[in-house]
């Protein structure tokens, strides 16, 4: 995209709903592009200079990544929850000019600013990593990067997107990206912590349309309020969507359109998956898709943007190949006309020498009626290295029935190489997600 | 008795992996022998944990592989927790 985000947000209709804030208000466009300008003024002195943000306020943030963006050289997302000691070491890459939390982004309600004509530049947003394999990594990305996704169709207009992630995580950028510039309403829930009272939220705003993890999706199946959402849109990413979530979501939602978004953010390259099909088609192997060009090589799946100008300025290490494909670390495997995820490569259980994709075995858990969530490790031992076992959540209704655990067993013998089939399984009460909505892996 | 948990939970393995046992589960049967394989007693040892609530293995400070099904058992009883 080119332009600012406050381009974006002046060029709206004035009386347009650009967000709903946790306390029902309803800012408009017009009010919106006021409040930032005012904001821009009282911040003036930061032009070209780089920028820590520190917001635990979803609404402080999306006022200041509006206001700032086009105005600072570099914007640091720092997620809420981040430690006084992660903090300083992303101070040593980074080095900011200055440190901004909330307070400096409420609303200057007597503010009578106008766009003034300072000249924009290219802000780069820098977004840490979630950091659940080792320290986080410092992401550098553009807004036109972020906004590549964005569908700009006129139908998107009516649609009114619930926030279900952080302002700072790269979903919930996404999100709102889609409602801001595609034209649409973003509703942003008050902080609560039980999905009930979020639900309740979003129904009464009318939410039409939601992103989450596949994690997240199966605990809002299971909400009894969640029939009440009206969705023309669910759209699941960050996780690995099976045939039995995306049959669930269409039967519960069957006016929704299903979109599986793959995005593999440190190397700016993703793709969408629209016909409500686990994976995705295996001819986009020999025919591009969505401006990406698609190959396998040792089962692992390698990827390149058609026009060849995915950004390479990341603080990570990646593997391109001769062809230009980067190496994406998603282990897949093909299977008819199909090509599946089985998981991270670097997330694989080694048994006695075999990988076993922790996700594969949970796929094949989840089939079952009873199980809700599942978890797949690996076990210590002398014999093989390590062992799988499993941990599962059952479906509300369902209680732990004597012979459960052994039907599991036996389904996950049934679908999978003996190597695979999980040691021990074992019912919990819940399983850790973490900020960006995906179950958290140990071994 | 320990062993007959022992002798029990193997049989289950066994068989859940579709194997039979080859030979009889005496005091000198060599485990390489008796139809299960590093995977089987992978398994074994994992669900010998859940029932006795140890894992002797894991104790061990030094690696130690068992010879016979007597061996085993010994194992087991070696670093039984005193109640």
């Amino acid at each position: 995209m080119n332009g600012t985000l406050l381009d974006a947000a002046a060029v709206r209709d004035n009386d347009s709903t650009v967000w709903v804030e946790p306390s029902g208000l309803q800012v408009s466009a017009a009010a919106l592009t006021k409040d930032v300008c005012a904001l821009r003024g009282r911040h003036r002195l930061l032009a070209g200079r780089r920028v820590a943000l520190r917001c635990q306020d979803s609404c402080a943030l999306l006022r200041a990544l509006i206001a700032l963006d086009g105005f600072c050289a570099a914007l640091l997302l720092v997620h809420p929850g981040t430690t006084d000691d992660e903090f300083s070491l992303f101070c040593e890459t980074f080095h900011p000019d200055a440190i901004l939390d909330d307070s400096q982004f409420l609303p200057l309600l007597d503010s009578d600013a106008v766009l003034s004509d300072v000249t924009s530049i290219v802000t780069s947003w820098i977004i840490p990593t979630s950091g659940t394999t080792g320290t986080p990594k410092l992401i550098p990305h553009t807004l036109s990067s972020l906004a590549r996704t964005v569908k700009k169709a006129s139908a998107n207009v009516e649609l009114r997107w619930g926030l279900l992630f952080g302002g700072t995580r790269f979903a919930g950028l996404q999100v709102f990206l889609q409602s801001l510039l595609g034209g649409g309403t973003l509703l942003i829930p008050p902080d609560v912590t039980s999905f009930d009272k979020l639900i309740d939220f979003l129904v009464r705003n009318d939410c039409n349309a939601l992103s989450a993890t596949a994690t997240m999706w199966r605990k809002i199946l299971m909400l009894p309020s969640a029939v009440r959402l009206q969705l023309r849109q669910a759209t699941i990413g960050g996780e690995i969507a099976d045939q039995h979530l995306l049959d669930a979501l269409h039967k519960m939602f069957p006016q929704a359109r299903i979109f599986q978004i793959y995005a593999s953010t440190e190397v700016g390259v993703g793709f969408t998956v629209k016909d409500g099909v686990a994976g995705f088609p295996v001819s986009w192997l020999h025919d591009s898709a969505g401006g990406t060009d698609f190959k396998v090589k040792e089962d692992v799946l390698w990827l390149r943007r058609t026009d060849a100008r995915q950004h390479r300025e990341t603080a990570s290490p990646i593997e391109i190949d001769d062809e230009g494909f980067i190496n994406t670390g998603d282990r897949v495997k093909i299977d008819g006309d199909r090509v599946y995820f089985l998981g991270r490569d670097n997330g694989a259980i080694n048994v006695g020498g075999n990988k076993v994709s922790p996700e594969e075995v949970e796929a094949v858990l989840m089939s079952h009626s009873a199980v809700l969530l599942a978890l797949a490790r690996g076990y210590r031992n002398p014999f093989s290295g390590h062992i799988v076992v499993a941990d599962v959540v059952l479906q509300n209704n369902i209680h732990n029935k004597p012979n459960l655990l052994s039907e599991l067993q036996a389904l996950c013998r049934s679908r999978l190489a003996p190597y695979k089939v999980p040691a021990r399984i074992a019912v919990v009460e819940s399983l850790s997600i973490n900020e960006s909505g995906k179950i958290i892996r140990r071994n | 008795m320990l062993i007959d948990s022992i002798k029990q939970e193997f049989c289950n393995v066994l068989e859940a992996s579709g194997e039979k046992l080859r030979i009889d589960l005496t005091s000198e049967a060599v485990l390489l022998e008796t139809g299960m394989d590093s995977l089987g007693f992978a398994i074994l040892v994992t669900q010998l944990e859940e029932k006795l609530g140890y894992d002797p293995f894991s104790l061990m400070t030094e690696p130690y592989y068992p010879k016979t099904f007597q061996e085993f058992v010994d194992v087991y009883e070696k670093y039984r927790p005193k109640s």
